[in-house]
């Protein structure tokens, strides 16, 4: 049905459009760009190299057909000229078309192979677990925060040096066992209820805070640290924040039984109660709570005996000084300074652009 | 009726150019008759063949006789004797276990098949001349387009080739580097059983190269794939039209060329002038109907072209069609215009 010698017309197969048949032919041609008029006469049938002439047909469409009219006229058929410029045609379509698609941006489809795909995504997230990112970053962070580059800004991570009391732990904790003794008896059972509902992290926590504000209330001259904050704050939300979260970490730390009363009385006996309980399970909970305090300075000796009330000052006393000691912290003059000096290195900045990003 | 010709040129094998000329030989206005060459080459090809057969005796090479009746076994002859498997099996028909074939086949089966002297030489002729045609030739697929000239004449320097480097030298010289490009690609392997009977190779079938003495020639162009050599003396159809088809690609020394008008008699020589034969004639001349009919000499003696009256189609009334009857009285266009005019003075004389 179709014709595939490239000498065709029309394309078709037949008596009337095969080149070979006819001994007096002629066709269009496109070649690189430029269109010809191929002719074939019965005078050159033997001599197939030079069987097929040719002539360069110019792109206007007028003095093309005028061309092929002329030389066509009298030895080829009618039908065989309006083929030839049918084909001319044609050509210069396919031209045109061509041209556009050179200038405009070509979608090339490329398939997607499934074997191929899956297993890059997955090497992909196995290479993402191996390079550790998040772990990497942190030490880079703490090696750069060791050697100094951040100055004075971000003290509040720092380990804190333990001072040596006068006092022995030990023998501070018997003198606060002695006293309660009489409560505890009381208290323990309903303790021990209330110690059932609760989590062992929940009290190791309670536990911490305990302490901790035993610690704000004890030692006056040392940095306190965060006791309330939670460590994936940061560091730029220090003024504010804290005070905030003190209260939402007291009220969700503390048991179901009262949300907004921890403040009243119940707490002392809760309070002792726990701190009596802890005091024996606190060998026990140290290993945890190690694990949770690596920035945080902790004293785990110490206890608290003190009613709530005193408690209340304690922590707006430690607020107060916290808010004082924090504003030390993030010092915009002192950064300034800084900066002047030329001891901020520009690691810092761009570390505070990729927290933005994120 | 192929066109005729009165010369070839002769080609050089080195130069590009044209050595000599050559008269064309008669044959080569033979009629083409491709049904007769496919009838002469199914026919010929048969001639070859080597006789196969079962084994004369095969699977009666037992003495099995029926049991008969009564026994409660079907009729079929069995084995006698005792003592092995075979004893009481079946045997003889071509159903039964070491039976003998239905119908075996026998050796004396009608292998060749005789034809006609006159109609061999007929098609050998036919081809030949049907390679003389160019646009038989580009139809059988041979890629000719770079060729000089068809039928291809080369020196006689081609005879006495003996390097096949320089063989395909030539190939490539006359223009046949596609032709031959296009044969080694073709080369794959057979489908079929043909592979474990030593055919395991197909391949496309490329230039004949008709010499008439051979001094190296068969020995240089023998190697190159495709290529086939054949001696004037004996141009044999199986290679002159292969498959049945006719226009292979026949390239011929100068002195196999002229030797053809001395085989087919136009000039006489003892012992290479085939006896008693006369080329055929074609009944028609000139079979090319269209260009008789449309030639001048026809045309001008025809007369002219009756047109055929042109058939009533439905009747249109002048009276109300107003293109009919325009057409018929040319003057109503105007009649009526003025006649509007006139009821629009009446009119408005009225008002």
């Amino acid at each position: 049905m179709f014709c595939k010698n490239e000498y065709n017309v029309t394309g078709l197969c037949t008596r009337v459009n095969c080149p070979l048949s006819n001994s007096v032919y002629a066709t269009v041609i496109l070649d690189k760009g430029e269109i010809y008029l191929y002719l074939k006469y019965p005078e050159n049938a033997h001599l197939p190299s030079i069987m097929w002439s040719r002539t360069l047909l110019s792109l206007n469409k007028q003095t093309a057909f005028n061309y092929i009219y002329k030389t066509m006229k009298y030895t080829h058929n009618k039908t065989q000229i309006k083929k030839c410029m049918k084909r001319y045609m044609r050509l210069k379509e396919i031209l045109k078309r061509t041209r556009k698609m050179v200038l405009n941006k070509q979608l090339k489809l490329l398939p997607v192979k499934k074997k191929t795909e899956r297993r890059d995504s997955i090497r992909e997230k196995k290479a993402l677990k191996a390079a550790k990112i998040v772990n990497n970053v942190e030490l880079e962070l703490l090696n750069r925060l060791n050697t100094g580059v951040y100055g004075n800004l971000y003290k509040m991570f720092d380990k804190k040096k333990k001072k040596k009391k006068s006092v022995s732990e030990i023998s501070q904790k018997d003198m606060t066992l002695e006293e309660t003794e009489d409560n505890v008896e009381e208290e323990s059972e309903s303790k021990k209820k209330k110690k059932k509902k609760k989590d062992l992290e929940m009290e190791a926590i309670e536990s911490i805070e305990d302490e901790e504000d035993v610690d704000g209330y004890e030692y006056d001259e040392v940095e306190d640290d965060d006791e309330d904050v939670d460590v994936d704050v940061d560091d730029d939300d220090d003024d504010d924040d804290d005070d905030d979260e003190d209260v939402d970490d007291d009220a969700d730390v503390d048991d179901d039984v009262a949300g907004d009363s921890d403040n009243d009385a119940t707490d002392d006996e809760e309070d002792n109660a726990d701190a009596n309980v802890d005091m024996e399970d606190l060998d026990d909970d140290d290993s945890d709570l190690e694990d949770l305090d690596e920035e945080f300075d902790i004293d785990y000796d110490d206890e608290d005996i003190d009613d709530g009330e005193e408690k209340k000052k304690q922590k707006k006393t430690k607020k107060k000084k916290r808010k004082e000691q924090i504003e030390e912290y993030v010092d915009n003059e002192y950064i300034k300074k800084l900066k002047e000096a030329g001891k901020l290195l520009d690691e810092d900045e761009e570390i505070e652009d990729m927290n933005d990003k994120f | 009726m192929a066109t005729v010709r009165p010369v070839a040129n002769v080609y050089s094998l080195s130069e590009k150019k044209a050595v000599g000329k050559v008269e064309v030989p008669v044959v080569f206005q033979t009629p083409i008759r491709n049904d007769l060459v496919q009838y002469v080459f199914t026919n010929m090809s048969k001639n070859t063949r080597h006789p196969y057969a079962v084994k004369l005796g095969a699977g009666y090479e037992t003495s099995a006789e029926s049991w008969g009746t009564g026994r409660a076994v079907a009729r079929i002859p069995r084995v006698p004797g005792g003592g092995t498997h075979r004893a009481g099996q079946a045997a003889f028909g071509n159903m039964c276990r070491g039976g003998g074939m239905f119908n075996p086949t026998k050796i004396w089966r009608r292998w060749g098949r005789k034809l006609n002297l006159k109609e061999k030489r007929y098609a050998v002729c036919s081809s030949i001349a049907a390679s003389g045609v160019t646009s038989l030739v580009l139809a059988r697929g041979h890629r000719i387009s770079n060729i000089k000239e068809v039928p291809l004449v080369v020196s006689d320097s081609i005879e006495s080739l003996k390097k096949t480097k320089e063989a395909l030298k030539v190939l490539i010289h006359l223009g046949l580097k596609d032709e031959v490009e296009r044969i080694i690609n073709s080369k794959k392997i057979r489908a079929g059983k043909g592979k474990m009977r030593n055919r395991k190779f197909k391949i496309r079938k490329g230039p004949l190269i008709i010499y008439d003495k051979d001094s190296g020639i068969k020995k240089a162009f023998r190697n190159i794939p495709g290529v086939e050599l054949c001696k004037i003396t004996r141009l044999n159809l199986l290679k002159l039209a292969p498959g049945g088809s006719i226009g292979r690609l026949c390239i011929w020394s100068e002195s196999a060329f002229k030797k053809l008008d001395v085989i087919y008699g136009k000039t006489f020589q003892r012992g290479i002038t085939k006896h008693n034969y006369i080329l055929p004639k074609s009944i028609v001349k000139n079979a090319d109907i269209h260009r008789i009919m449309k030639s001048e000499n026809v045309q001008s003696s025809l007369l002219p072209k009756k047109h055929p009256y042109k058939k009533r189609t439905q009747n249109r009334n002048a009276l109300t069609n107003y293109a009919v009857r325009c057409r018929l009285n040319p003057a109503y266009k105007i009649l009526r215009a003025l006649n509007i005019q006139k009821i629009k003075n009446n009119i408005a004389l009225k008002n």
